[in-house]
């Protein structure tokens, strides 16, 4: 509890000396078991854009079979749309400029969940030079274990993770179907920034605005509509008898799914 | 010539009075074969997936499985067959 108090205290001197004018960029670098990119948070103390870039990549890589009819295909291409989560302080809500599934844009409203942290400041660690605190959480059906920062008093981080006191500057789940990490690898401060090109207003951004809930139920169904063309265009006499697909996204399942 | 003609008539009777099946019972010469395939793959927001399809399809014997599966596979991952 002292801990805590001092932590708090802390905080509060850091974010008077870290004037509104100031504003951070942090590059991440995100990881999973399948690729790892550089992403970016533009964040001052009050709002912030995490950017994940767009990704084109090739690869060559052979298909396994197990010698009992099982075979896997390799993953030849990833391509990927740029998207930004726009956050602020005050609200849980967050802006997402996303794709659906076939690449048409969207604004999609996110403001179905609320990230609850638990501080375990007896558990510190270096990073990138700054001495950082532990923290846990669970979201959207994964566990997560952060360390932020309390020298640098903006309350983001990567993805859609905020609230904490202090900047994240690591991030990583400790589920055993698949690790998603994110590591913060450079920050700068830019002093007397111009907030308008900053930090462009999502509302003017082109793209039909939705909830999140509406977004996945789309999704949804482009995937099951995706399935029957699938189904439609097998090899003569050859039939699909199952189909099962794995959702191993840094969002596993969703608030609304747990009420049914 | 007699005891033929009897023989004969005798298996009309028999045949159309049903006392006998005029149907033989043949074993159907083909085989079920049954095969999975995954692939992992990154959907447009950068998150992984992974989708596992069984398929099955009547083959007359193991070789030809093999022939339809591994056949079906190379064509996916071709891309001849968009998945």
């Amino acid at each position: 509890m002292k801990c805590n108090l001092f932590i708090l205290i802390f905080c509060l001197f850091t974010a008077i000396a870290f004037s509104q004018k100031k504003a951070i960029i942090v590059t991440y670098n995100y990881s999973n078991d399948y690729y790892s990119n550089k992403e970016f948070l533009y964040a001052s103390n009050a709002n912030a854009v995490y950017v994940k870039p767009s990704i084109n990549k090739n690869f060559e890589n052979e298909i396994i079979e197990d010698g009992n009819n099982n075979f896997t295909l390799p993953l030849s291409q990833i391509k990927t749309a740029s998207i930004s989560h726009f956050m602020n302080v005050s609200s849980d809500a967050i802006l997402s400029y996303t794709v659906d599934l076939e690449f048409n844009r969207f604004l999609v409203d996110d403001k179905t969940f609320s990230i609850k942290w638990k501080v375990e400041p007896n558990e510190n660690k270096k990073i990138a030079g700054y001495d950082c605190f532990k923290a846990t959480t669970s979201f959207r059906g994964r566990k997560y274990i952060a360390f932020f920062t309390d020298k640098i008093p903006v309350r983001f981080g990567p993805f859609k993770f905020k609230g904490l006191p202090g900047l994240i500057l690591e991030i990583y789940n400790t589920d055993t179907d698949i690790k998603h990490s994110w590591q913060a690898t450079s920050i700068k401060t830019i002093d007397n920034y111009d907030h308008i090109t900053f930090l462009p207003d999502p509302e003017k951004l082109d793209g039909k605005k939705v909830t999140l809930k509406e977004f996945m139920e789309m999704d949804k169904k482009l995937n099951e509509e995706k399935d029957k063309r699938f189904n439609a265009r097998q090899p003569s006499g050859v039939k699909v008898v199952s189909s099962k697909r794995i959702n191993l996204g840094i969002e596993k399942t969703y608030e609304w799914e747990s009420e049914n | 010539m007699r005891k033929l003609l009897f023989a004969a008539l005798a298996g009309v009777f028999m045949l159309s009075s049903g006392f006998v099946s005029g149907e033989v019972a043949i074993e159907s010469d083909f085989q079920n074969c049954t095969y999975s395939i995954s692939r992992a793959y990154i959907d447009s927001r950068g998150e992984p997936q992974v989708e596992t399809k069984t398929f099955s399809r009547e083959v007359l014997n193991d070789l030809e499985c093999t022939y339809v599966s591994t056949s079906h596979v190379w064509y996916l991952n071709q891309g001849e067959i968009a998945w």
